[in-house]
């Protein structure tokens, strides 16, 4: 339970240190390269102004998330979320990977959908995500991927008329 | 106002309206009923269905998954002890002993029959107060719009789960998310990094897909399958078979009538406030039962009741959070947010003019709503019969589907790869922040008003001569000024204490 503590104050840290480098990035470089200000009348808005003050108001909660646990010694009493369940030891390691292994496989689909068609990546895209989720089965990862984006396909383009790529 | 309800009826008088709203109503009980999914994925997903649809059908659709999503939480809950949505998780202590000691059948006509009854009281309420309420909100300028969409969002943020601290960063986060393209005023460009597919914005669609959908892929890919959990907790199919003590009779329900309403008031009464969503109101109301009731003990040990007060609570919200909704345009929570944009899709903006300006289409909503409890009984009794086979279908199969529905839906907004890659990018972030715990909910809407806020903002603020006395000379936006700034205090605070304890 200290260990679940523990990882909800480095949560919390975290992501006040992410929002924090996010907000002074924006506040030093980001704005000012891409938002383009020419000349605004005395009593105008500039189109500034609401991102610099919605992006100040990150920076000082952020600045407030990292400043709070300084306030107190004992760890907040958080409950641990669903997902921070240990996972069954035979597949530990697999479930751990294997988010990262769908991101990849995300990234691949919109580059097969950008070079080849939604086709080619609703095959893959579909047979990819199967085998994350533990489906070993080829031949079934093949025939679910190969009849589910006929159907997907069937269902888009000729009923909706969605002209994919 | 008489005069747009019987014109509003007189377009549901359609069959492509009750096939739309069946439709919806079944894959909201099978999107419901499997844990992982829920009616912000299955509404997100289906808006490009809307597109070939007229507006009336459309929203009969989404509004169908909308209430039958809620209810099919309550199947997983019963049959397998894990709740399909948060909403159903009240369900649970009662329902699931039920189901072993073979009443399951009994446990889900409960949660239907007062399933139904919290949503047919909640949307004759919507019925009877939104429009009173938009008529009020005609009164507000822009400063009273910029300042109730203050408060709203603050309000949100604090009590959407989580941090307080936490949910401002996301909200604000929208709204800045919100402010990418066109300057509405001085006609600049911002943060478009000359990609000519930004310079209208980031889309709803593909922003709230990867939000939702595509974290909730990541998140459940390295989960454990509870497929594998609901196997081995499957009530015995024999005891199943014993008809009589699953049948409910109408006296049955009668017996519960006091429990019900007070749970309908208290689903509705949170329903309207922003933030809170289904599962609060749905523990409340059956802590309520239970202390009103004269066996308190019998709780937990699955009784009717016990199954009751809970699904009528969580099935009575979905009317309280369409009553700002439409009424305001602010979004409660993320499920609105999301029916709120494929009401700006089709053309529809909530908020104080609605009634006035699409007033015939809203009373075609807000009567469906109520009329659809019928279809909603229907299917849900039918589908009771096969919920344990689409209960058991693989998480593989299911959201592998999802992300090639997620990338149609994405893409089918302007026909634009780009918009695919912004649900890629919004789905890593939503991710993220999910393992972060950062509540997704005040993103959204921080997204969702974020226009309407920076227009109101800066109209009032031309109008000050760039003055913000603007919003606390006005009586009524100084009101919601000192209560944002109360709830921000009230909320800090608390923030503080739970630190310190």
């Amino acid at each position: 339970m200290q260990k679940i503590k523990n990882k909800i104050t480095k949560k919390d840290l975290l992501t006040g240190l992410i929002f924090l480098v996010f907000a002074i990035l924006m506040l030093a470089v980001i704005i000012p390269y891409a938002v383009p200000v020419s000349f605004v009348p005395p009593g105008q808005i500039s189109p500034r102004f609401l991102p610099e003050v919605l992006t100040g108001a990150i920076l000082v909660f952020s600045a407030l998330l990292l400043l709070l646990p300084l306030l107190k010694k004992s760890a907040p009493s958080v409950k641990a979320p669903a997902a921070e369940e240990e996972p069954a030891a035979e597949n530990a390691t697999f479930l751990k990977i294997a988010p990262f292994l769908s991101i990849a496989v995300i990234i691949i689909s919109y580059l097969l959908l950008v070079w080849f068609g939604f086709i080619a990546c609703s095959i893959f895209s579909m047979a990819a995500i199967m085998f994350a989720f533990g489906e070993r089965n080829i031949p079934k990862l093949v025939i679910v991927s190969l009849i589910i984006t006929a159907l997907v396909w069937l269902f888009a383009v000729q009923l909706l008329n969605i002209p994919l790529p | 106002m008489f005069t747009d309800l019987i014109a509003g009826f007189s377009l549901l008088l359609n069959w492509t309206v009750l096939a739309a709203n069946i439709i919806g109503i079944v894959i909201g009980t099978i999107v419901g009923a499997i844990p992982g999914l829920g009616p912000v994925i299955a509404i997100a997903v289906l808006i490009p269905v809307t597109f070939v649809l007229p507006t009336v059908p459309a929203m009969m659709l989404l509004l169908g998954v909308y209430q039958a999503g809620i209810y099919g939480g309550s199947i997983s809950a019963v049959l397998f002890n894990i709740p399909g949505v948060p909403a159903a998780a009240a369900t649970v202590f009662d329902g699931f002993p039920m189901a072993q000691r073979g009443l399951g059948g009994r446990a889900l006509k409960i949660a239907l029959y007062s399933s139904t009854f919290g949503n047919i009281f909640s949307c004759l309420v919507l019925l009877l107060v939104a429009a009173p309420l938009a008529a009020i909100a005609l009164k507000f300028g822009p400063a009273e719009i910029a300042t109730l969409l203050l408060l709203a969002l603050t309000v949100i943020s604090g009590v959407s789960g989580g941090s307080m601290i936490k949910g401002l960063i996301a909200g604000f986060f929208g709204l800045l998310c919100s402010t990418v393209g066109l300057d509405p005023i001085w006609g600049t460009f911002r943060f478009t990094m000359e990609i000519p597919e930004l310079e209208n914005g980031l889309a709803l669609v593909p922003v709230l897909i990867g939000l939702f959908a595509i974290s909730e892929l990541l998140i459940q890919v390295g989960v454990p399958d509870p497929a594998l959990k609901m196997k081995s907790t499957n009530p015995d199919a024999e005891k199943q078979k014993n008809a009589k003590a699953n049948h409910v009779s109408l006296r049955d329900m009668w017996k519960m009538r006091g429990s019900m309403l007070y749970s309908a008031i208290i689903g509705l009464s949170f329903g309207i406030l922003p933030g809170i969503g289904s599962t609060t109101p749905a523990f409340m109301s059956y802590a309520f039962a239970k202390q009103r009731s004269k066996h308190p003990e019998k709780f937990g040990t699955g009784i009717d009741e016990g199954v009751a007060a809970p699904e009528c609570a969580n099935n009575a919200v979905t009317g309280g959070a369409l009553i700002p909704m439409l009424s305001l345009g602010i979004p409660g929570d993320a499920v609105t947010a999301v029916i709120l944009g494929a009401l700006m899709l089709q053309g529809i903006t909530p908020g104080p003019f609605v009634f006035r300006d699409n007033g015939v289409e809203v009373y075609a909503f807000l009567i469906g709503l109520i009329l659809s409890s019928v279809p909603t009984l229907i299917a849900g009794r039918i589908f009771l019969r096969y919920a344990v086979k689409i209960l058991a279908l693989k998480r593989c199969y299911i959201f592998s589907t999802v992300l090639v529905m997620c990338i149609v839906g994405s893409y089918s907004v302007n026909n634009s790869i780009a918009d695919v890659a912004i649900m890629c990018v919004f789905g890593f972030i939503g991710y993220g922040l999910r393992l972060l715990n950062v509540p997704l909910p005040p993103l959204l809407i921080g997204f969702v008003v974020g226009k309407g806020f920076e227009e109101a903002l800066r109209q009032s603020l031309l109008v000050s001569q760039g003055s913000l006395m603007i919003f606390v000379q006005r009586p009524i936006s100084a009101v919601f000024v000192a209560a944002s700034a109360l709830v921000l205090l009230w909320t800090m605070r608390s923030a503080l204490k739970k630190k310190k304890a």
